[in-house]
């Protein structure tokens, strides 16, 4: 069990996760339940549909994000924006959707944008083949839709 | 160019934790049945992004994870870059078609063709119309329940008028948080 002001975190393939309570709560769904219900700080708190590999990235993000915000001065908005960098550029493909997911369901805004930012980057300036090799995305426009799509056009000048 | 600049504020209400105002220990598990069902619901509704509710663990490349992901999230992707970059992506494939049509905010940046007017003035009257069936074709086509950002910057005229306040109609309708409407001084 969790001391006082840690609250233990339980991934659906069973890993648990003892974290500090500022840590959890960078996450609105954790915070709900916290502050509903003093008794959720002491018991188990399940996170449905996130492995314990991306609780752990979760986890590590929100730590960094934590302690910024309580004492700028040790963690200054350069550290962060480099931290951010590369926690980005270390994902491959499948963790980034599993946590654009899991960070989407728990509700922790700023991991949620920072994803979201990383994936429209990853699509800017590119032409449709090239965005549809990157994700792995099927064509399945038939060759009279694909002729209907490219005359219409109605969002370019 | 002078610009008028209208800013309008206004809060959007979440909607989302609102099944755990009054939970206890007992109604946690099944408020977070709750949670998940109507996530689930959501999904049923939107059928290619079935896979929210049970993540793929398996390693692999070969498949269009992203397309699986949820509506909302995608056209927030989609927000982060500009009209005509998100617009491009309808062409993706049909799970893609019409996301564009959601995207946070709608700028309606023609800066290139303003420079091309500049060293060729006789364009200009024919790159306004086309600039006007332009914010016109995407207003017409716009299907986002509410509107971020709105913004128009050319070189119009008061001919323009009734166009120009069919668009502020619509953006005052989708409850648009930030109004610039950047026009010349010839306009006033």
């Amino acid at each position: 069990m969790a001391s006082k002001g840690n609250l233990t975190l339980k991934s659906c393939n069973g890993k648990e996760f003892i974290v500090e309570e500022k840590v959890a709560v960078m996450s609105t769904t954790i915070k709900n339940m916290v502050d509903v219900d003093d008794s959720f700080a002491q018991g188990v708190i399940p996170i449905i549909g996130v492995d314990g590999k991306i609780l752990a990235k979760l986890i590590e993000y929100c730590k960094e994000h934590a302690e910024a915000d309580e004492d700028e001065e040790v963690k200054s908005e350069e550290y962060l924006k480099k931290f951010d960098e590369k926690f980005v550029d270390e994902l491959n493909l499948n963790d980034l959707y599993d946590l654009l997911k899991a960070s989407n369901y728990l509700e922790i805004t700023k991991l949620l944008n920072l994803l979201c930012q990383k994936v429209a980057s990853m699509i800017k300036g590119k032409k449709p083949e090239e965005i549809r090799r990157i994700f792995n995305i099927k064509n399945d426009f038939t060759p009279e839709e694909e002729e209907e799509i490219n005359r219409q056009n109605p969002w370019a000048f | 160019m002078k610009k008028t600049q209208i800013n309008v504020q206004c809060r959007i209400s979440s909607i989302r934790g609102f099944s755990f105002f009054t939970a206890s220990v007992e109604e946690f598990w099944v408020l977070l049945f709750l949670n998940f069902f109507l996530g689930l619901q959501d999904s049923l509704q939107k059928p290619s992004s079935l896979l929210l509710s049970n993540p793929p663990k398996v390693s692999c490349y070969n498949e269009d994870f992203i397309s699986s992901l949820p509506d909302d999230i995608l056209v927030s992707i989609l927000s982060r870059l500009s009209l005509k970059e998100a617009g491009l992506t309808s062409r993706l494939s049909r799970r893609w078609r019409y996301l564009w049509t959601s995207i946070a905010g709608l700028d309606f940046d023609a800066d290139d063709k303003l420079s091309e007017i500049a060293s060729e003035p006789k364009l200009k009257s024919c790159e306004r119309s086309r600039y006007i069936n332009w914010v016109s074709r995407v207003v017409r086509n716009y299907r986002g329940l509410t509107l971020e950002a709105f913004r128009i910057c050319f070189d119009l005229e008061r001919d323009s008028k009734s166009a120009i306040d069919n668009w502020i109609k619509f953006a005052i309708a989708k409850s648009v948080q930030r109004l610039e409407l950047d026009l010349p001084p010839t306009f006033a």
